[in-house]
């Protein structure tokens, strides 16, 4: 693994054009007797340190995602820096093997979602994965690797008696997972809402009473998440389940309203509106019809 | 081909205005150049606006309304309430009514030009005008007015035009002056072939009745639409159920005063004391204070109820306006030079001379334009939130040398028209007398 | 913040004093970390900007890196004008928890290409009676449910959308100003010159939900991002709070977040008896506030961040 992750860098290196700009400057500094204060001048055009912190997904459907946020301290505070391209790995002892490229997104993160029998195993069983930003001009290298071990939460709604439960089994490798908290979210349009959590117990199970009054996204479905979150071994693992249990805000053929703040009138005001007109403009017409009368019956005089 | 006959009278009066139908001397033509210079300026001025943007005004996001509204609703107003003058003394058949209606119907025709110039002037897209049309929205007070601004123009030009018709036919007909061919045509085809027959008075005498009948209405509603763009907003100073009534009566005396002020300049100028006798400004300087009391009456009850009650927002308003720091001294001193001093003055017999009237005819002119104005301005300085800007264009409106030079053009238009107009046709009506002698 | 700039330039023209051989730094010699900090450097057009890092270095960064843009969104004109299907969006602000930090403000500057003086989002202090304690009160548009802005469109330049924002199309307005007198919370903003952004964004296609490119002439305003919650990202200003003042969410699904709370939109304005602002005029704000107890600042803390000048401004508040 160290051997890999060193190839990496050194070809990184290699191709970082301003190297070659900080040892003319440190040459010239030297010329000019200001060693010191030009080694410091050299330090910065070094470009930004990176982070990386990376974590895994485990979700529905024998899924997993990849995450890897890189961040760099710009102006005191640790930022995510979008577009950034990170290439993920599978490493065992005796293996490794590209997984696939990803650029970070707005918040500096870049994921990659794979089936989890792309992911190659060590003799634990466990997924060793690492992620690697070979840096740029700008910001500098980093990496961050970690090792999931597998495992999936299956999930079970029902509805009865006007009463909601929803529960959580957790297992890994054929075994259910005891002792371990979970979270119960909804999901949002933009973040999820935690509605519940719990503990699993010897079977691996652990169950919650879902609240009855909330109205799910626009199709009226709620969306149930569950979560066991950062676990040291597990990473996140998710499952979700949709339920017709909200109301849906979708009605379709709903005529647009007639208010004065939309773009049609309210009817009343429309017909006043175009009576007044009428009767004015018919009144012109008339004067303007006489006028043109007046004129062609002096003529025929 | 069958002329207009005239009759002793008739001839006088034409006889009056024969010089200055025919030619014009080196003082007009100066001041006919001064008018046109200051319209030009203004000309700069809107060039700057539109190639520069509104910038270049003093209008910025509080104040997003500033002279251009002001002008605009001080011209429109007066149009409506001249219009309205004309179409009732009209109606009516008021006996000395005569020589005013021609007068006020053009004071109302040309400030109805006018007026609407200056709302485009306050338009950021001069480019998208046409979506007032193809984009209309019915609720919107803006389309309203738009709708009945131009409603009332065709209305207010052909009501003037037809009070003009059998002047333009005499003069069609005169041998008396030597025009220039086109002026000959021009009178040709504006007289509309009328000869004088029962059967043509009778016609065009129904049509202007029935413009005259129709045009109150019409001003009623074209007041209360031009009131309601600033009523149907939710600011204190503009949403008072006594704004639509304040603003019709200020109108008709600002209307009144300038028809006394242009009726002053003609009689001086054309020696036309026959026919604008001293009691015709006694007539109007009365119906110019009971409206001017009227509208000191609604002032009054305005703003005491809204000092009385002392709601926070209302108040604030309230509070510059009387207060000598922010709008105080120009709110008072419009309220003493348009209501009080007009009012005891006009009060006694012996001061009621044409000269007399037509000074503080000329102050009602103004105080009311002031009085527009701070119905426009210190609303829109009064938001519900504070202002909190550190930029002091942004919390005080004042004019740049932009608005200034548009509404000076304003002015100038006004003014250049009436001197215009008596080189056109007389301004004291002929036909008119057409049955004093007969 | 702009503390910190001022000491890196005074190091760094120190060091140029000294006779270092700035030479070989290309485009460095010239650099100096702006007055004000960040903000404006982004601001400054360029491809690149300066950053100041932690240990006072001065690093130049992609501008596209640090800057986050408002990409059009490829949606139909009629879909910029419905909105997002069976949302009703919603904002709480929390004022327990401004401290003035103006993040908001410069987020959305930043955002949507304002020059420094123009807001969409401002925060005023407000103080409600003599003896009461002053309070820092953020205000974006309040996208209400009986807007006066609306209802007295010309044009319907500026309209509601099924998805309760009401948004401005600037190839639509004609610029009478009228929305701006009818709104009673000084929202709208008016453009009585050129913008002045970025070359680039003069030539995206013009879009309702966005008001880029913005134009001369017409009004514009805050618009709660739209473009963003069509990505599933939280607006600007929400994202930019250090203090989590913000909370924004679908009123539909009753839920609002933060970015790191996420809670019933319901509970929350029932536990901390949440209010709309000026309820009395009927506009029905999709904005609501909660109010500014147990504070954890005082309210004069927020003049740090601000310049001497607008200091002046509160003054008499205090
Ligand atoms: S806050 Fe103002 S601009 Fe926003 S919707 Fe309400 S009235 Fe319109
Ligand atoms: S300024 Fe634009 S958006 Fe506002 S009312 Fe006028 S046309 Fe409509």
């Amino acid at each position: 693994m160290k051997r890999s992750k060193s190839k990496y860098l050194q070809c990184s290196l290699g191709f970082r054009p301003r190297a070659l700009a900080l040892s003319l400057a440190m040459m010239l500094g030297l010329l000019s007797g200001n060693v010191l204060l030009a080694q410091e001048e050299a330090e910065e055009n070094e470009p930004l340190r990176t982070r990386m912190s990376l974590s895994a997904v485990q979700g529905d459907e024998d899924m997993a995602t990849c995450k890897a946020l890189v961040r760099a301290k710009i102006d005191g505070r640790y930022t995510g820096i979008p577009g950034l391209e990170v290439v993920f790995f599978s490493i065992t002892d005796s293996l490794e093997q590209e997984l696939g490229r990803a650029t970070t997104g707005m918040d500096g993160i870049a994921s990659l979602r794979l089936p989890k029998a792309k992911l190659l195993a060590d003799t634990s069983g466990a997924f060793p994965i690492m992620a690697i930003f070979e840096g740029n001009e700008e910001f500098g290298d980093s990496d961050d690797e970690i090792t999931i071990t597998p495992a999936s939460i299956a999930l079970e709604a029902m509805e009865e008696d006007s009463s909601r439960t929803v529960t959580a089994t957790l297992e890994s490798m054929g075994e259910p997972v005891a002792e371990t908290d979970i979270y119960f979210y909804v999901k949002g349009l933009y973040r999820p809402l935690r509605v519940g959590e719990g503990t699993t117990d010897e079977e691996g199970m652990v169950s919650i009473d879902f609240p009855m009054d909330l109205p799910g996204g626009p199709e009226g479905n709620v969306e149930v998440l569950v979560r066991l979150e950062d676990d040291s071994d597990f990473g996140t693992v998710e499952a979700n389940v949709s339920k017709a249990w909200g109301t849906p805000k979708l009605m379709a053929g709903d005529s647009p309203p007639r208010e004065l703040w939309s773009p049609s009138p309210p009817l009343w005001l429309l017909l006043t509106f175009i009576t007044l007109l009428l009767i004015i403009w018919g009144h012109y017409l008339e004067v303007i019809y006489k006028l043109f009368k007046l004129r062609k019956k002096a003529a025929e005089n | 081909m069958k002329t207009v006959d005239l009759n002793k009278k008739q001839t006088a009066i034409l006889q009056t205005f024969g010089p200055q139908l025919e030619k014009s001397g080196t003082m007009y033509r100066l001041w006919v150049g001064f008018l046109l210079l200051m319209i030009l300026f203004g000309g700069y001025g809107l060039f700057r606006q539109i190639y520069i943007g509104h910038v270049v005004t003093g209008m910025r996001d509080h104040a997003v309304w500033g002279y251009y509204i002001a002008n605009f609703v001080y011209f429109i107003g007066v149009s409506y309430g001249t219009a309205m003058l004309a179409a009732i003394l009209y109606y009516f058949k008021v006996p000395w009514g005569r020589p005013i209606i021609r007068i006020a119907a053009l004071v109302a025709f040309i400030s109805g030009v006018i007026g609407p110039v200056f709302i485009l002037l306050c338009i950021g897209r001069f480019d998208r005008l046409h979506y007032l049309f193809i984009h209309a929205r019915v609720q919107s007070p803006i389309t309203w007015d738009v709708m009945v601004i131009s409603t009332y123009l065709v209305g207010i030009t052909v009501f003037t035009y037809l009070l003009l018709i059998k002047d333009f036919a005499i003069l069609r007909d005169t041998d008396k002056f030597e025009f220039p061919s086109w002026r000959k045509k021009l009178y040709n085809a504006l007289a509309l072939r009328y000869t004088g027959t029962s059967e043509q008075d009778q016609q065009i005498g129904h049509s202007t009745k029935s413009m005259a009948f129709i045009m109150v209405p019409k001003v009623v509603l074209a007041f209360a639409v031009l009131s309601w763009i600033f009523g149907m907003t939710l600011r204190p100073g503009w949403r008072s159920s006594i704004f639509g009534p304040s603003y019709v009566i200020a109108s008709i005396a600002t209307g009144i005063a300038l028809i006394i002020g242009v009726m002053w300049v003609y009689r001086k100028l054309y020696k036309l004391e026959d026919y604008l006798k001293d009691e015709h400004f006694r007539y109007m300087s009365l119906i110019l204070i009971a409206l001017v009391g009227a509208f000191g009456y609604f002032t009054l009850s305005e703003y005491i109820t809204s000092w009385y009650t002392s709601m926070t927002w209302e108040s604030k308003v309230t509070d510059k306006l009387l207060s000598f720091k922010e709008f105080g001294w120009a709110f008072h001193l419009a309220n003493f030079f348009g209501i009080i001093l007009p009012i005891v003055v006009i009060a006694f017999r012996r001061f009621r001379t044409p000269t007399i009237i037509t000074a503080l005819s000329l102050l009602v002119v103004f105080a009311m334009w002031v009085r527009r104005y701070l119905t426009v301005v210190p609303p829109l300085e009064t938001p519900l939130l504070p202002i909190q800007d550190a930029r002091p264009e942004y919390v005080h409106y004042s004019a740049t040398w932009v608005e200034w030079s548009l509404v000076l053009a304003g002015a100038a238009t006004f003014f250049i028209f009436f001197t215009l107009v008596p080189k056109l046709i007389n301004v004291v009506p002929i036909s008119d007398y057409e049955k004093e002698t007969n | 913040m702009s503390e910190s700039s001022e000491n890196g330039r005074r190091d760094f023209l120190k060091k140029g004093a000294l006779g270092v051989t700035l030479a070989a730094w290309g485009q460095l010699v010239f650099s100096c970390a702006p007055e004000g900090g960040h903000d404006h450097a982004a601001a400054e057009g360029a491809d690149t900007v300066k950053v100041l890092t932690p240990d006072g270095q001065l690093v130049e960064v992609d501008q596209s890196h640090l800057r986050h843009v408002h990409h059009t969104q490829d949606i139909s004109y009629e879909e910029s004008r419905t909105g997002l299907p069976g949302r009703k969006f919603v904002m709480v602000i929390d004022l327990a928890r401004c401290t003035n930090a103006r993040k908001c403000v410069t987020a959305c500057q930043k955002m949507h290409h304002l020059p420094p003086d123009k807001e969409w989002l401002t925060v005023k202090l407000m103080k409600d009676s003599e003896d009461s304690e002053p309070y820092w009160f953020p205000k974006t548009c309040y996208h209400c449910d009986n807007p006066p802005c609306v209802k007295v469109c010309p044009v319907d330049a500026t309209f509601k959308r099924q998805d309760g924002l009401v948004l401005v199309d600037n190839t639509r307005c004609i610029g009478c100003k009228f929305c701006m007198t009818a709104c009673p919370y000084s929202t709208r903003v008016f453009n009585w010159g050129e913008r002045g952004e970025p070359a680039d964004m003069k030539t995206h296609r013009a879009n309702a939900e966005t008001s880029i490119p913005g134009q001369v002439g017409t009004v514009e305003k805050c618009d709660f991002c739209p473009d963003m919650a069509r990505m599933g990202q939280l607006p600007d200003c929400v994202v930019a709070c250090p203090n989590g003042a913000f909370y924004f969410g679908d009123q539909n699904e009753d839920i609002v977040t933060n970015g790191s709370e996420t809670v019933r939109f319901t509970e929350l304005i029932a536990e901390r008896a949440g209010y709309r602002y000026g309820e009395e005029l009927g506009t029905e704000p999709r904005v609501y506030y909660l109010p500014p107890t147990d504070r954890i600042f005082p309210a004069e803390k927020g003049l740090e961040e601000l310049p001497e000048e607008s200091r002046k401004l509160y003054e008499d508040l205090f």
